[in-house]
């Protein structure tokens, strides 16, 4: 890595620590995990205390919709951790992220750097990094606190190999989706469009894909992988592979449009 | 020397920059001058390769050797959250610590200073620290002064009159013409897409061609009639009470010497002697309104 991207990474950490969005993506992960944990735990007991206050009344079916909404075995929970993470997380992170770097082009904050000698391709890719890195980051943390907390006040069915494993999918998957978010705010018109396309992939894609054989290949699949809570590690492979060269193909096309203009 | 021949510039249907051709001297301050929308900054931007003009070149050279250039926007935006050090630091790839300082001690602004608390004065010199890390030898600086207060401005003007006696050319705009008539060599007018005017400034300001007089209240005729007998050289009244006199170009100091003379004679009361030169306001007005 060279001097410029060096710097340009300092200066985009300085960024996340100082402004706030640091401790955004921790309370978040973290403010998601204690959430359902209170849920889950408090919710559980709900039918006897209604059985309780009306003798005769039917718990059976309520015992069934609540124990399947926010189940009390930490594989399952930890699934709708994930779950959760995948929808309110990221949509949050994307509001966030969308508008960052067409913002910074647009006041022309890149004037001076670009005269001594950044490239835009530079600036791009830094803040790419920087911001999946801290929200994949974020995510990682919050998932083994979830499975931690989870494992010591539910029945356990998960190893700590398979939570780190899944915490990491995880957090590739915020890491991959902060970088599309990026990526596209720069290559759309509008960044607003960049935001609604990805909400929109992120929310319908995972529940749709399930319904096709080639689901299991596209890069969403690794969302539903961590929701399932999958221990078959085969699975990962081929949307990753499919991630990769998305984003290779994505990375392509921004180089090209950012690519320094030749030497006359 | 830098060579500007024949921009042109269209958005859409609006030609901004029609045929813009002028000449910046080494080492001089030039002023560019234009009502709001003349095209000032969008001729910076070509100037910078910021934008790309549909006709026309900019030269920048010294003995056919490319001449580096800076440009600083009218309202440079930074990294707030950044510390005066450190963007410098990050304009520097972090690999010049000494270069820093002394940058920071040019535009007189302290180490450790969050951005987000800085006035715009402090700004604007953080922003001329910022176009000098990569040493330029033209810098172009759009609107330095507008948005700043007198001492602000008297700032910005000391730095940049330090940077020309350094060898640096400087070419900018303002809209504060007091600020051009004190510092700039040579000032164009850009008005509906070209220069229509330019003035030598340094040469006004080193031979006054003459003197206005202003007396305190009306003059009357037989006064007049007096004073302008006793001037000996082309001199004229503009108003009631307005005396305008032209040195002889002939022998300056010896129509100089009589003017002061008649004037130490009479019994009228001046309020004010000022240069009869044209002030930049005053051709402003005759070649942009």
């Amino acid at each position: 890595m060279n001097g410029a991207m060096v710097s340009c990474i300092k200066k985009d950490l300085r960024e996340v620590f100082r402004t706030g969005k640091l401790v955004i993506f921790l309370a978040l992960a973290f403010g998601i995990a204690v959430m359902i944990l209170g849920i889950t735990l408090v919710f559980s007991d709900i039918p006897q205390a209604l059985w309780e206050q009306l003798p005769g009344f039917n718990i059976s079916s309520l015992e069934e919709v609540i124990s399947s909404l926010y189940p009390k075995l930490v594989r399952e929970s930890a699934g709708v951790y994930a779950y959760y993470i995948g929808f309110f997380y990221s949509l949050i992170v994307i509001l966030i992220v969308h508008g960052i770097l067409p913002s910074e082009m647009q006041k022309e904050k890149w004037v001076l750097p670009l005269q001594q000698g950044y490239t835009k391709l530079q600036l791009i890719l830094s803040k790419c990094l920087v911001y999946g890195a801290v929200a994949g980051a974020s995510v990682f943390a919050g998932y083994l606190f979830y499975f931690m907390v989870a494992n010591a006040c539910m029945e356990r069915n998960m190893g700590l190999g398979n939570a780190l494993i899944l915490g990491l999918v995880h957090s590739m998957n915020l890491f991959f989706i902060v970088i599309y978010t990026e990526l596209f705010s720069v290559l759309y018109k509008s960044p607003v469009i960049a935001a609604v396309s990805m909400i929109a992939t992120i929310l319908l894609v995972p529940d749709l894909a399930i319904y096709f054989s080639f689901g299991r290949l596209l890069p969403t699949y690794l969302l539903t992988f961590v929701y399932d809570s999958c221990s078959d590690y085969g699975r990962i492979l081929p949307p990753l592979i499919c991630n990769v060269a998305q984003l290779l193909i994505l990375g392509l096309l921004v180089s090209m449009k950012y690519a320094p203009p030749e030497q006359a | 020397m830098i060579k500007i021949e024949h921009i042109q510039k269209a958005f859409l249907a609006k030609q901004v920059l029609r045929d813009v051709t002028f000449e910046v001297e080494e080492g001089s301050i030039y002023g560019l001058i234009g009502k709001n929308g003349a095209g000032k900054t969008t001729l910076m931007k070509i100037m910078t390769n910021l934008l790309t003009a549909d006709g026309g070149s900019c030269v920048f050279e010294k003995e056919k050797k490319p001449l580096s250039v800076g440009y600083l926007p009218d309202l440079p935006e930074f990294y707030d959250y950044l510390t005066t050090d450190e963007y410098l630091d990050y304009l520097l790839f972090d690999q010049n610590p000494i270069r820093r300082d002394k940058l920071l001690s040019l535009v007189s602004l302290p180490k450790g200073v969050r951005i987000k608390t800085m006035s715009r004065g402090m700004r604007q010199r953080l922003g001329i620290a910022a176009v000098l890390v990569g040493n330029p030898d033209v810098i172009l600086l759009d609107e330095p002064t507008s948005a700043l207060d007198p001492a602000g401005r008297s700032d910005v003007k000391r730095i940049l009159l330090d940077l020309k006696k350094s060898g640096k050319t400087i070419l900018l705009s303002t809209h504060i013409l007091a600020d051009m008539d004190t510092i700039c060599d040579k000032a164009g007018f850009l008005h509906e897409g070209t220069i229509v005017k330019e003035v030598m400034l340094r040469e006004q300001r080193e031979q006054a061609a003459g003197l206005i007089v202003r007396f305190a209240g009306d003059v009357e005729e037989e006064n007049k009639e007096t004073l302008l007998a006793g001037m000996g050289c082309d001199s004229k009244w503009q108003d009631a009470h307005t005396l305008r006199i032209l040195f002889d170009p002939k022998d300056p100091i010896g129509s100089q010497k009589q003017i002061l003379s008649v004037l130490s004679e009479t019994d009228l009361r001046i309020a004010s002697i000022g240069s009869a030169v044209k002030t930049l306001d005053q051709i402003f007005r005759e070649v942009c309104l």
